[in-house]
């Protein structure tokens, strides 16, 4: 409500007796004036503040636009603070004051001191400023940041009074107070706002420390934070507030869909399993590793799964060159920072978070009956004898189909062994109790936290425990000692084979429950078990025997960290730490008596140990200076790291029965064991400089030098440079002064060099001969009945090897408009990798008789975009956001050096999954190379009409699957499909697409989040028994069975072939063709969590702070043209445990 | 400042003493600079040539050498011996069955394993001179590494006709560029190689005890006899086989089926065997090849075919029609190596039966059972199979498997003077094959024929009986350029005279087998195609020059 009165007269009447009418203001000054506000204004007119203030505050002000100097321009940033104070910043330079009158705000004239104080005084509050204020005192001083760099931008003011000022640009302000014996209040955004009584002083220093609660605008950068509009390279972060109350067993799988660029797969759903990889913005290699580099507090460690998500501050992930050159040799694939919490000095705060619930597969695989499979049987061998392909049964196999259907003989059963095998909703539950508290000088954070999860199978678990202490202690004002202390105990247990059984682990059962069709009993009425397909019994008999594997994993770590600050600006850094993973499995296979004529047999017991030793030592050096608008600073360091890896294992068999399973009691009569090790170091120097004019020109640039022992001695050593500049054009006046409403606008650029070392092999430049005892691949050999070692090199090495290099450019910009209430960034990006790290294998002709080592060859580029928008409102007691991101990929092989193989039909490549233009990966299954399937044939007329495919398929029949003539020697189609010139490339594993949706809603105690994550433009292929029917004797699907093309009913469009008896080696039909890969793109319901929260009144009776409680559910629903029973991340070659979904009730309390 | 001094200082030691820690060598391997330095690393260099890419302690599935057990025995799942209980899209059927192509994965194994052994001896004969050692103990060594690669040649010469020839270490771009030699030269190679490692190798009957299983004078002249014979070079093939024969080392073993056994793998009539031993290097053989009966997984499953090729006892050839041949027990007066070979329905297995029956649905071995992985034929393998043994079948078998023995020298120095033209008599009759049909356990009449046309058959049936399922028989019908005529039409497994089940046909309306055999297969062997493998799609792939 805005007030424009002619008449002089009127306006003061009515101002008169709005002040009238509030007699005791005060009492009204609950509701409007206690409303807090943030605001980030830059030279706004006062009228256009106070607009904003109208929305923000839901009030209104009433004032005379005659003489407010509505046109003044001021700058205010204030977070989270009383209307009423912002309004003393606002109009302490006026003559102005306020007074709450009802819902309405009366803006007035401040009266003058004549001694008598008289509110009711109309002709004075119209008087203008005059005589009898007191001599002005002067007060001056600077403001610093935690980090002793002056702060620019700081209201300063006179509490209660109407002066103030903002620092300058170096931090210092200096300002008029009416007393000196006054209290003066400081505040700035993201930092804690301070009151300092003047009490006679002239000079107050001050240093501000940040405000916890707006962590979201510091960013964790390498060996340090940053505030967010100071960055520039690009990173994307997530917050405790995201990770939460997720029901996930593995910390990456919070990840899933939050960041733009950062794409996680899980291909299977194991417990204590990490499954699947990140992948920040594409795939960096086809040869060695492309995965991200995972420090935990500043220390690389190999993945950080099993960290208790309620310990997780903030995950950052560094994906541009800038930010990420600080890690230099390993961060070409991206950089993730894992910061844990820290103690907040104040009172003790105790909170426990804890949530139990259940887990069903994603999606299973649904198989035919009994009755069914044989038909499908009966029909691939009649139809393979007979000339013309017509499956017409015999009687007696008729016969035998209604012995199935009738379902009254227990050697005739229809036994589902999927479901005999995934038989469980599992328990999930999760526990943590954090403490925190203490001193300015000494704080502390303790956490405990304990995770169950059941698998879907018996006997199959996983327990976690984990503790973790963080302190920080300033141990003099010099010196700073953070100490971070943690450990995390993992068991797994799982059912394991029985001895004799040719598969082994708790992944092949279920793979074999997949493959072994309900024709084969499961348990007969007696007690026996059915055989199975080859006299071992099924997976139900697996389940039931005393078989098992236990794994135990100890991880401890202790980091350590001693700041020392000799001078202002300049502070020095020593950290050390020592990382242990120690592992013991014990995997029993025992003796089960099948029936009575069939006891497995001979049982055995292999009992392994690893441990790994990683050490750290590094030293930084930190220099912070500004001078004017100029803001340097600069980090030097060094680091070493050395990792020691052994394993030990040991075996016998002949155990006395199935209860004792240790070592001794085994047989000495065939006790084998085996172990190794290796070492790797690496050592590195490096330097960062960042440079900032004003706030507004952003500089920063890094260098590190990288030495890796798996570098031959000239080759050892590599720099990795990178520069990036910022420009924050929102702090141009052209933009402050036309576009108020853009709150912040932010253009950057990075381009730099990251590097790459992650080779399974921690020698791979050293010519070496190898002894080996593994069955594939070893060299014992025996004379005479003696057994001798055997050595030999196997490998092929490249003296000259050297980095893998990959040159990132990153160029984007980000903002927020309409008081940030609306968010948004675009980025492009382009990663070229040369020197590729790639043991060229595949692209190597057999001839050569060795395996290759990794050599640098290849080049491959990751170009593409991210887009991050947000909207966040708050609408009375409804409030909302609504985040997404959106990341674009193309991936696509450059070069294959080595594998560069022109191809008689032009592609040059491999010849089978790597080629120049198309994507490329390190596993063998990035890209899928095959036939165009044309549908099936109809008809032998079909055949005859189709081009000649003798060599891919010399004895065509109707129902097999057409595979279309691409091309042929001349380039065109040459009337013959081969494989020379009719294979094509049908599509990636690498999606193109990739994106994720956020929405929340809080109304009141209520909150509401959703995550929606998927990706497009990607191809899927279930090979083995997932995608093929009768695979080795295998079962036959739903889908497959029920789409099968019959000679009864030739559809040349049925979504399966002909039925036929597949080996291991596969048929014309289930070669790689289109007909097989498919559309692997999905939208997943990927979390939904509803809560409640007490509300304070409630709370105080219950003596607590805090209790919310909420449902969640975690892979609700997948949308998905994939396979019918399958979850489209499960993928080529996976390994199969079904990919969970979780439902669960949760706390949270604070005490 | 004094403290900024320092941790300059401990920065500085720290520096240099971690930048030495970036040497690291490996824990576990020897670096190549060093290890060719005594005559004991050497030897360990040579175990491992002996060894190539032997899987061992599994069930190994693909055929990744020629000297492994489904390198090589598979190979008679190609013929008229035997089917692949894996069905009709089986690899190995395929290879023969009118449906090779050049992505059927057994030939890039069998390509893979050849070249992996070629490899790794031209690595060892490239290092040998630098290794200080007695003389005429390095002619051995390296004369064992040129054998082995020799006969890497010999199969690939037989089986591909044109391969590439390395004879040195080569580098990844070579390799990638290679062509192929043309077969005469792979031959020449092959011969001169056999030659020359025959020279420095000792005999047989020197090698001690502890050295069993290293290669002899005979087995290279041996593995040179073959090459011969497979160029017909009769002449040169009678004469290398009289050397052999004249050594006087090897003999006929009385006991014919003990000598594919454990118990008597050291038999003098084995002149080259892959040595195998309990739990350290376990043959896997028994676990894919033994009956379900004992656990295994059957899946080489001997057709009628082979069975038809034994004859009654008194040396007339088998017929369904004959009054001697009894359904109820196949064996009942046949040549006694038929029981040797082959599990028939009824056959003896250890204090049991081998039932393979189509009415026996509880049986173990029930001819294609509609629920288990059972023989497809009826019949199955017994040679191989040691019926003594229990225990892991992968894991704790150290059965031998036999490469060469001298019973086959016999037959092919007989074939080679046949061939040659040189004259046939009674007495070479009784120096080679009447020793064969002879030995104790085995005691089938001499044969007499002494017109080449006539006895050609004879010998050729005699070399299939007696090698049955040991891996030569495709390797046979090559050379004898009859494998299109063999490996055409219909084969069938077990005779089921009596049976309620009924006998699987060709087709639901087919005419049942008048012999009530079981219906297996149809083979259609291209002639002028698949006499010579295609070099497999991926080598091919990535040089075309291979085409």
């Amino acid at each position: 409500m805005l007030f424009s009165m002619k008449s002089k007269l009127l306006h003061i009447l009515f101002i008169g007796l709005l002040i009238l009418l509030s007699a005791d203001s005060k009492a009204f000054t609950q509701v409007p004036l206690n409303k807090e506000i943030s605001l980030n204004i830059y030279g706004q007119e006062i009228i256009k503040v106070l607009t904003i203030l109208e929305q923000q505050a839901k009030t209104s002000f009433a004032y005379s636009t005659a003489e407010l100097e509505l046109t003044n321009k001021v700058s205010i940033h204030v977070q989270q603070k009383p209307l009423s104070y912002v309004l003393d910043l606002l109009l302490h330079n006026t003559a102005f004051t306020y007074s709450q009158s009802g819902e309405v705000i009366v803006l007035y004239k401040k009266p003058t001191f004549t001694g008598e104080t008289s509110n009711n005084n109309v002709e004075l509050i119209k008087s203008p400023i005059q005589a009898n204020i007191p001599p002005p005192i002067v007060i001056s001083g600077r403001i610093l940041d935690e980090n002793g760099n002056g702060l620019s931008g700081v209201n300063i003011v006179y509490k209660g009074g109407i002066s103030g000022t903002t620092s300058t640009d170096n931090g210092r302000y200096s300002f008029r107070v009416p007393s000196d014996a006054g209290i003066l209040v400081i505040s700035y955004v993201g930092f804690v706002s301070q009151e300092v009584a003047i009490d006679g002083r002239s000079t107050i220093n001050f240093t501000l420390s940040p405000d916890a609660k707006s962590l979201s605008n510091i960013v964790v950068v390498g060996f340090g934070t940053q505030r967010k509009e100071k960055v520039i390279g690009s990173i994307a972060q997530v917050g405790a507030k995201e990770i939460e109350n997720r029901p996930v067993t593995q910390l990456q799988n919070v990840l899933t869909g939050q960041l733009a660029g950062v794409t996680v797969t899980q291909r299977n759903g194991r417990p204590g399993a990490t499954s699947g990889a990140i992948s920040v913005r594409g795939v960096g290699s086809f040869g060695a590793s492309a995965d991200a580099l995972i420090l935990v507090d500043g220390i690389p460690v190999g993945g950080f799964n099993d960290i208790d998500p309620n310990d997780v501050e903030t995950i950052s992930v560094l994906k541009d060159a800038s930010s990420a050159a600080i890690y230099g040799a390993r961060a070409a694939n991206g950089v993730i920072l894992v910061t844990t919490k820290s103690g907040k000095a104040g009172k003790t705060q105790i909170s426990y978070s804890g949530y139990t619930g259940f887990q069903k597969p994603t999606a299973l695989p649904q198989f035919v009956n009994s009755w069914e499979y044989q038909q499908a049987v009966f029909e691939a061998t009649n139809a393979t004898a007979s000339p013309t392909g017509v499956a017409t049964l015999t009687t007696e196999q008729l016969a035998i189909l209604a012995k199935y259907k009738a379902q009254n003989d227990p050697d005739y059963p229809n036994t589902n062994f999927i479901n005999s095998v995934i038989t469980k909703k599992g328990i999930q539950t999760g526990h943590n109790i954090t403490v925190s508290g203490g001193t300015p000088a000494n704080k502390y954070n303790l956490s405990a936290g304990y995770l169950f999860q059941d698998g879907l199978v018996i006997d199959n678990s996983y327990s976690r425990y984990n503790v973790r202490l963080n302190l920080n202690t300033v141990l003099s004002p010099k010196f700073d000692l953070t100490t971070r202390i943690a450990s995390i105990v993992g068991v797994v247990k799982e059912p394991y084979v029985p001895a004799g059984v040719n598969q082994s682990d708790l992944t092949d059962i279920i793979d074999q429950s997949v493959r072994v069709p309900s024709n084969f009993v499961g348990r007969y009425p007696n007690g026996d078990f059915g055989l199975g397909i080859n006299l071992f019994g099924t997976p139900v008999s697996y389940l039931a025997s005393e078989s098992f594997r236990k794994q135990k994993n100890i991880n401890i770590n202790g980091n350590t960290r001693l700041d020392y600050k000799p001078f202002r600006g300049f502070k020095t850094s020593f950290i050390a730490s020592y990382v242990q993973n120690s592992g013991r499995e014990t995997q029993f296979r025992s003796t089960q008596r099948l029936n009575p004529s069939v006891t497995l047999g001979p049982n055995q017991l292999t009992e392994l140990a690893n441990n790994n030793y990683y050490y750290t030592l590094q030293f930084l050096a930190e220099y912070t200076k500004q001078i004017g608008k100029h803001q340097l600073n600069f980090l030097g360091g060094y680091s070493f790291e050395k990792n020691t890896a052994e394993n030990f294992n040991a075996f016998r068999d002949n155990l006395p029965g199935n209860n004792l399973t240790v070592l001794s009691v085994g047989s000495p009569g065939n006790q084998q064991t085996n172990g190794t090790g290796s070492i790797y170091a690496l050592e590195s120097q490096f330097a960062r400089v960042n440079y900032s004019y004003n706030n507004k020109y952003l500089f920063e640039s890094v260098i590190r030098r990288d030495g890796s022992s798996r570098f031959p001695t000239n080759n050892k050593y590599a720099y990795f440079p990178s520069v990036a500049v910022g420009w924050r054009i929102s702090q141009e006046s052209f933009i402050r002064d036309q576009f108020p409403w853009i709150n912040e606008l932010k253009i950057r650029a990075s381009r730099g060099l990251l590097g790459n070392q992650n080779l399974g092999n921690n020698y791979p430049y050293q010519n070496t001969l190898i002894t080996s005892s593994a069955n594939s691949g070893g060299t014992l050999y025996s004379f005479g009945g003696i057994i001798a070692q055997g050595v030999t090199r196997s490998r092929l090495t490249d003296p000259n090897l050297h980095w893998e290099s990959t040159r990132t450019t990153d160029i984007g910009f980000e903002g927020s408009l309409f008081k940030n209430k609306l968010t948004f960034s675009a980025t492009y990006f382009d990663r070229y990798t040369y020197d590729i790290l790639y043991s060229p294998n595949s692209s190597v002709s057999n001839v050569l008789g060795f395996q290759i080592s990794a050599t640098n060859t290849g080049r491959l580029r990751n170009s593409g975009y991210e887009f991050t928008a947000g909207h966040n409102n708050t609408i009375g007691k409804f409030s909302y956001n609504i985040n997404g991101n959106l990341t674009i990929l193309e991936n696509k092989v450059l070069d294959l050096g080595v594998g560069n193989v022109k191809q008689p039909n032009g592609l040059v490549g491999n010849g089978s999954n790597l080629f120049i233009g198309y994507p490329g990966a390190t596993n063998n299954y990035g890209l899928y190379y095959g036939f165009v399937a044309d549908g099936l044939f109809a008809s032998q007329d079909d055949i005859a009409k189709w081009p000649n495919m003798t060599t891919v398929n010399p004895n065509v029949k109707p129902g097999d699957i057409r595979y279309r003539d691409i091309s042929g020697p001349n380039g065109e189609p040459d009337g013959k499909v081969d494989n020379t010139y009719d294979r094509v490339v049908l599509g990636s594993q690498i999606p193109k697409y990739s994106y994720g949706i956020n929405i929340g809603a809080s109304f009141g105690g209520f909150d509401f989040t959703t995550l929606l994550q998927g990706l497009a433009g990607v191809k899927g292929f279930l090979n083995g028994a997932f995608g093929y029917a009768l695979l080795n004797q295998g079962n036959v699907q739903r889908w497959q069975y029920d789409g099968r093309w019959t000679a009864e009913n030739p559809n040349a469009n049925a979504t399966y072939p002909r039925i036929e008896n597949i080996t291991n080696s596969g048929t014309s039909n289930s070669v790689v063709s289109s007909f097989w890969v498919i559309n692997g793109a999905y939208l997943r319901i990927k979390n939904v969590q509803a809560g409640y929260s007490l509300s304070k009144a409630v709370l105080q009776r219950m003596k607590l702070s805090k209790l919310r409680l909420y449902v969640s559910g975690e892979n609700l629903h997948t949308f998905s043209h994939y396979r019918k029973g399958w979850d489209p991340e499960v993928n080529t070659g996976a390994t199969f445990y079904p990919i969970i979904t979780n439902y669960t009730i949760g706390i949270n309390v604070i005490f | 400042m004094k403290n900024s001094g320092v941790a300059v200082l401990l920065l500085i030691i720290m520096t240099t003493s971690c930048r030495k820690q970036l040497d690291t060598i490996p824990l576990d391997a020897f670096a190549v600079s060093n290890f060719y330095t005594s005559e004991t690393n050497a030897q360990l260099a040579l175990n491992a040539l002996y060894r190539g890419s032997i899987l061992t302690n599994v069930a190994s599935f693909n055929p990744v050498d020629w000297w492994d057990y489904n390198g090589l025995l598979w190979l008679e799942m190609a013929t008229d011996n035997a089917y692949d209980r894996r069905l009709d899209n089986s690899v190995f059927n395929r290879l023969t069955n009118g449906t090779l192509v050049n992505s059927n994965n057994a030939l890039q194994f069998y390509w893979s394993g050849s070249y992996y052994r070629i490899a790794h001896c031209n690595d060892f004969l490239n290092n040998i001179d630098k290794v200080p050692m007695d003389g005429t103990k390095k002619k051995r060594v390296i004369a064992e590494a040129r054998f082995i690669r020799a006969c890497q040649y010999f199969y690939m010469s037989q089986y591909w006709g044109s391969v590439p020839l390395i004879t040195k270490v080569l580098t990844p771009d070579e390799a990638n560029n290679v062509s192929k030699a043309p077969h005469a030269e792979l031959i020449k190679f092959t011969i001169d190689e056999l030659t020359a490692a025959a020279a420095d190798l000792p005999r047989h009957k020197d090698i001690a005890s502890v050295e069993l299983g290293r290669a002899s004078k005979q087995a290279a002249l041996a593995f040179l006899g073959r090459a011969q014979l497979g160029e017909s070079q009769w002449a040169d093939a009678a004469a290398t086989y009289k050397t052999i024969i004249d050594f006087g080392d090897n003999n006929i073993d009385p006991n014919y089926a003990s000598i594919f056994l454990e118990s008597n793998e050291n038999s003098t009539e084995n002149i080259f065997s892959i040595q195998f031993i309990p739990n350290l290097e376990a043959n896997g053989v028994m676990q894919h090849h033994a009956p379900g009966i004992m656990g295994g997984f059957d899946v080489l499953n001997p057709l009628s075919s082979l069975m038809e090729a034994y004859q009654f006892t008194d040396g007339t050839a088998f017929s369904y029609t004959d009054a001697r041949y009894d359904y109820r027990d196949i064996s009942k007066n046949r040549d006694p190596r038929l029981k040797y070979t082959l599990y028939y329905d009824n056959a003896p297995f250890r204090t049991t039966r081998f039932i393979s029956h189509p009415d026996s649905a509880n049986a173990f071995d029930q001819v294609q059972s509609p629920i288990r992985q059972t023989t497809q034929t009826g019949y199955a393998q017994h040679k191989w199979i040691d019926e003594s043994f229990t225990g892991n079948l992968q894991t704790n078998y150290g059965g031998n498997l036999v490469i060469i023995r001298y019973a086959e020298i016999l037959l092919s120095y007989l074939e080679a003077k046949l061939e040659a033209g040189q004259p046939i008599d009674q007495n070479l009759l009784d120096a080679t094959v009447n020793q064969v049909r002879g030995r104790a356990s085995v005691n089938m009449p001499r044969l007499t024929q002494t017109n080449p046309t006539l006895l050609r058959p004879l010998l050729r049936n005699e070399r299939r009986v007696e090698l049955a399922l040991e891996g030569t028989r495709l390797w046979d019908l090559l050379r004898w350029k009859i494998a299109d005529q063999v490996l055409k039409g219909d084969f069938y497994g077990h005779p089921y005279p009596v049976s309620v089940r009924t006998i699987r046909k060709k087709t639901a309306t087919a005419a049942a087998d008048p012999f009530k055999r079981w219906f297996v297969t149809t083979k259609s062997f291209r002639k002028g195609i698949d006499e010579y493998w295609p070099i497999p799609l991926a080598e091919v792939s990535i040089n075309p020059k291979l085409q």
